[in-house]
């Protein structure tokens, strides 16, 4: 299956200098994305989960930079390639959906005109063949009179109506990978809905991977096939859904299921977890979770090593001391 | 529920922007409720029905189109009247105004934009104490110790800057400076919705224990329904502007009736894998402008459940069964306690 991969990244490390010091952001990240499959990458602000799709679409801010890894899409190397190389792929083999689409779009244009920017551009066809398929691609997105919609311009749109159109915008280039980074969480519950359905429906038909960047565990149950827990720059956890859902290992991803409040259960069941999140300045010696972990003290290891993944069963990665133990931390 | 004291009865409420000679925009339409002392009363809609709204017109910050806003708090006694007859806040003068502020306070969802960054968290709170106490400097800077401890910061925190703090510490200073004089309302506008889940759930816990302790009553306005439910001892579901739905948070969960409700609920995602495989029906259309509403009923448009009356008649809000009020068509025939 090793062909079904869109995208492949390989011990990613990356680093960002703040006043000359380096700081390391994000350190051993492996993971892979298949062809119709949805990967969500979960964790709380500061975890690196931005800074990953940044890292892939070559997009780090200046004091950022890849320090170690491979970031393989369609067989290149993304991180060898020159800036000028790049611009290739972007849109056209990756394309990206922000959070808030209204910065994402231009204001004093049209949408027609950057949905047909965007298609001459990248598949190569004349003006009217570009229409063509802008329309086309609006219609699959479930915007109703499509035509007259080109016509309009972004704040003449509501904040789902934007995201629709990103997502076209998106996918009429035919990217081998889609990364959403929080595509959701600027919307309404309602229009939320419209979204995830939307795109659990396009995931079928556009043969595509869908790298989905988010923090909402809810929405993550919803959408994704596997995912990928990262906690302060690590990976933490990974597996399919049902790995992670049913028999999660790294007390950070059980603390994390905790502290979400629960829809459909009568009791009070918000617990939170301890401790605030570690700033990237701060230096943590050995599991970077242990200062806010209930089973640390169990085991001298966690403060003094920091733990390498290890798979508990095929595809579930974990990246914690207790995980191989009898008692693992889930009783 | 007539063992409980009210706090404060609103009464057909409404607050409308005037956009330009022609438009209005009609933020909160007609609404009336009860609050208890000592609850945590919620407030849920999606983005633009008004809740923001709701609460800075009980706060007074905007000032109301028409209706009542009727305080039985303890500022009454201090403005020469029983608690019992209550103090309209909207009849009155700024002075006496100023007075009620020492018992309602606010809560922002943005924790950053609500402190100044040139003041340390020290001056923020004991300005309040400054402002509406007669402490002296050195008993402003003793409580003020005492309140970054009861809100889980250390009484060093009271030299640092905004910017040297987490999200989640910056809302506790934000909490801190709310229970400073000793309110006995606060009004919560998304307070914890900016914050990260595991530290959320922290700051609800703490909200919960200073409710407990000081005899506050909240007003908690949130989009986030999965803490409204567990946070919550009443729920009320507001959509363009008018009230669909109230119930004690556990009963609106089993026993919704309004269809906006039922949509509601059902789109917030789920955790775990029991919904996943399940197709759910999802709320077509998008809410309509405030500007230009639907005639009859506000939901109609999107209403699976849409009758013929709907389209041209309001439906009226009413009590259903004890303490559960609901505005829609289909609960009609269900004997009337109008309120």
């Amino acid at each position: 299956m090793e062909n079904d991969k869109v995208l492949d990244v390989k011990n990613l490390t990356a680093a960002f200098s703040i006043r000359k010091k380096e700081y390391e952001v994000l350190h051993d990240i492996s993971f892979s994305v298949r062809r119709n499959e949805t990967l969500c990458v979960v964790g709380e602000s500061g975890c690196g989960k931005s800074v990953t799709t940044l890292c892939i679409m070559q997009l780090l801010p200046k004091n950022g930079h890849i320090t170690g890894g491979e970031i393989i899409l369609d067989g290149t190397d993304l991180t060898k390639l020159s800036k000028k190389d790049i611009v290739k792929f972007r849109g056209k083999k990756m394309g990206m959906i922000f959070q808030e689409p209204m910065t994402a779009l231009n204001p004093l244009l049209t949408i027609g005109f950057q949905m047909k920017e965007m298609i001459k551009l990248h598949r190569g066809v004349d003006n009217k063949e570009a229409e063509r398929i802008a329309v086309e691609y609006l219609k699959k997105v479930g915007i109703a009179n499509p035509e007259s919609r080109l016509k309009q311009y972004t704040f003449e749109l509501s904040g789902g109506l934007r995201q629709r159109v990103m997502i076209a915008m998106m996918l009429s280039a035919r990217p081998d990978l889609l990364i959403a980074d929080e595509p959701t969480t600027a919307l309404d519950v309602t229009i939320q809905r419209q979204v995830l359905n939307l795109l659990n429906d396009l995931k079928k038909d556009m043969n595509a991977g869908i790298l989905f960047i988010t923090h909402d565990l809810g929405v993550v149950s919803e959408i994704a096939d596997r995912i990928v827990v990262l906690y302060a720059g690590r990976k933490v956890e990974e597996g399919t859904t049902e790995q992670i859902f049913n028999d999660p290992r790294h007390p950070y991803t059980i603390g994390l299921m905790k502290a979400v409040p629960d829809v459909d259960s009568d009791e009070y069941n918000i617990e939170p977890i301890p401790g605030t999140f570690p700033n990237i300045t701060e230096e943590i010696p050995g599991c970077r979770f242990s200062p806010r972990c209930p089973y640390a003290g169990s085991c001298k290891l966690c403060t003094t090593e920091a733990p390498e993944g290890v798979e508990v069963e095929e595809g579930h990665f974990v990246a914690c001391h207790l995980a191989l133990r009898k008692e693992s931390p889930n009783e | 529920m007539s063992d409980k004291k009210i706090l404060f009865e609103i009464r057909d409420l409404c607050k409308s922007f005037k956009l330009s000679k022609k438009r209005t925009l009609k933020a909160v339409n007609n609404v009336s409720f009860d609050i208890y002392e000592g609850e945590k009363f919620g407030v849920v809609g999606e983005s633009g029905c008004g809740k923001s709204t709701l609460g800075r017109v009980i706060l007074q910050l905007y000032e109301a189109s028409s209706g009542k806003v009727i305080y039985h708090g303890p500022a009454a006694e201090r403005l020469n009247k029983s608690r019992e007859e209550g103090i309209d806040l909207c009849s009155l003068s700024k002075r006496e105004m100023r007075e009620v502020r020492k018992d309602i306070q606010m809560i922002f969802q943005d924790p950053a934009a609500s402190l100044d960054p040139r003041e340390t968290v020290g001056d923020a709170i004991s300005e309040a104490l400054r402002l509406n106490t007669r402490l002296d400097a050195k008993a402003r800077r003793e409580t003020t110790e005492n309140l970054l401890q009861t809100v889980g910061l250390k009484a060093e925190h009271y030299n640092s800057y905004p910017n040297s703090l987490s999200g989640g510490q910056k809302q506790r200073v934000g909490i801190a400076r709310a229970i400073a004089v000793d309110p006995s309302f606060i009004v919560l506008d998304e307070a914890v919705s900016a914050l990260d889940v595991s530290v959320k759930a922290q700051i609800l816990k703490l909200l919960n224990q200073i409710s407990e302790n000081r005899d506050l009553t909240y007003f908690f306005i949130t989009h986030d329904l999965g803490v409204a439910k567990h946070f919550c001892d009443r729920i009320m579901v507001l959509y363009l502007g008018n009230v669909c739905e109230l119930a004690p948070a556990k009963e609106l969960f089993k026993n919704r009736l309004h269809p906006y409700t039922e949509s509601l609920l059902d789109a917030v995602p789920r955790l775990g894998l029991a919904g996943r495989n399940r197709e759910r029906e999802e709320l077509e259309g998008e809410v309509p402008s405030p500007i230009d509403p639907p005639k009859g009923c506000p939901f109609h448009t999107r209403c699976k459940k849409c009758m013929e009356i709907c389209k041209n008649e309001k439906p009226a809000y009413k009590e259903v069964s004890e303490g559960h009020f609901v505005a829609c068509h289909l609960y009609d025939d269900m004997n009337n306690n109008k309120i």
